[in-house]
């Protein structure tokens, strides 16, 4: 649900990073944040638990600057990856122009992220948009860690749709620029292609 | 359910903030926020020193959207209205037009009685104008070339033959620019 002034000349679009719990989420947007500079840093707003789990959103927003002769804000949000906040989940994919999948690298949660990948697709699907569709970028967290898979494993069984995907380790940032570059780009390309003549 | 996207001219710039102008005026308020149910702030009037409007609106966007997942399960069709009470500001929204929020922040100059008149009629002013942004996807909104003279349209993907545009490099221009 992108927003397009002419009259200002501006473009708003919504970003969300979609995953199991603990994949890195909010990593990610934690890691963008701290490298705002202070003088154009707004604020990060996150609704967690007293644990530190996300219980409705993270927010971010980011003025990209001029992009094409528009001024470009990316927001970029969260879901909550524990399974019982599904109606959570759905409300924050409302409207989204992009998507960020972010998958664990760890081979104990393979099945948390095939779970998380097709909770997004029915979300997806009860929104009327397609996973197959919408602009996405898969990004291989943790991958730091050890018992990890492979990337070829993670792309066989998670990135059926051949979207873009990076290796990445958020606590260190690793990767999580490409990610939000990319996802971006694919998205203003995806507005352009719609408001093209 | 389409995915519905707002395209804003001009003309429906100069009208939103016209009845915001007024609306601010009428309630006493000291400062209203047109927002999309999306969290997307659109127009702006009256100032509050030092409130960051945009975290607001996704706020509030995050808000309305589980208020009305709330109205569901209590089998209303929708609360079309909330208000919070502080001990010095106080918060009230509404629904316009289906698709947008007006959200009022105002202090102990103003009741909420007055806040609530002035919204409605308010709601009734904007929502003509707030229709006319609705676009679904996959129709052909105006172009910016056209609509704004001598600015330059944003990249297009071309499917057949044509050179992608590097939007990739001025994403990575703009991020870099950003966190110089």
């Amino acid at each position: 649900m992108s927003l397009i002034n002419y009259s200002s000349k501006e473009i708003t679009c919504k970003i969300v990073y979609y995953g199991p719990g603990r994949c890195g989420k909010t990593s990610n947007l934690q890691y963008i944040y701290g490298k705002i500079p202070d003088e154009k840093r707004s604020s990060m707003v996150s609704l967690a638990t007293e644990k530190d789990r996300t219980l409705f959103f993270d927010f971010l927003p980011l003025e990209l600057g001029t992009i094409a002769g528009y001024k470009t804000r990316v927001q970029l949000y969260t879901v909550p990856g524990q399974v019982f906040y599904n109606s959570t989940r759905k409300l924050v994919l409302q409207g989204s122009d992009g998507v960020v999948f972010v998958a664990d690298s760890q081979v104990d949660q393979w099945q948390e992220n095939q779970d998380s990948l097709q909770n997004l697709r029915d979300n997806l699907a009860g929104l009327g948009m397609d996973l197959y569709k919408i602009p996405m970028v898969m990004q291989y967290n943790k991958r730091d860690l050890p018992n990890i898979m492979s990337v070829a494993d993670l792309n066989t069984g998670l990135n059926f749709r051949r979207a873009h995907y990076f290796e990445a380790i958020a606590t260190t940032g690793a990767g999580v620029f490409d990610t939000l570059k990319t996802v971006s780009a694919l998205v203003l390309q995806s507005l352009s292609a719609k408001y093209k003549k | 359910m389409t995915n519905l996207q707002f395209v804003i001219s001009e003309e429906v710039t100069v009208a939103v903030e016209r009845e915001m102008a007024v609306y601010i005026k009428a309630s006493r308020a000291k400062c209203a926020i047109l927002l999309s149910k999306n969290g997307h702030l659109i127009s702006q009037s009256g100032y509050v020193t030092d409130f960051s409007l945009q975290p607001i609106s996704a706020l509030i966007g995050g808000i309305f959207s589980s208020t009305q997942a709330l109205a569901h399960l209590v089998k209303e069709e929708k609360f079309k209205v909330m208000f919070q009470e502080g001990s010095k500001w106080n918060v009230y929204f509404c629904l316009v037009a289906e698709h947008f929020i007006l959200a009022t922040i105002f202090d102990k100059s103003t009741v909420v009685g007055m806040i609530r008149h002035a919204a409605a009629e308010t709601e009734k002013a904007l929502t003509p104008h707030l229709e006319k942004t609705l676009n679904d996807e996959g129709d052909n909104a105006p172009l910016a070339e056209e609509e704004v003279p001598g600015t330059q349209s944003l990249p297009v993907r071309e499917s057949q033959g044509i050179e992608l545009p590097d939007l990739n490099q001025e994403v990575e221009d703009a991020l870099s620019k950003l966190f110089s």
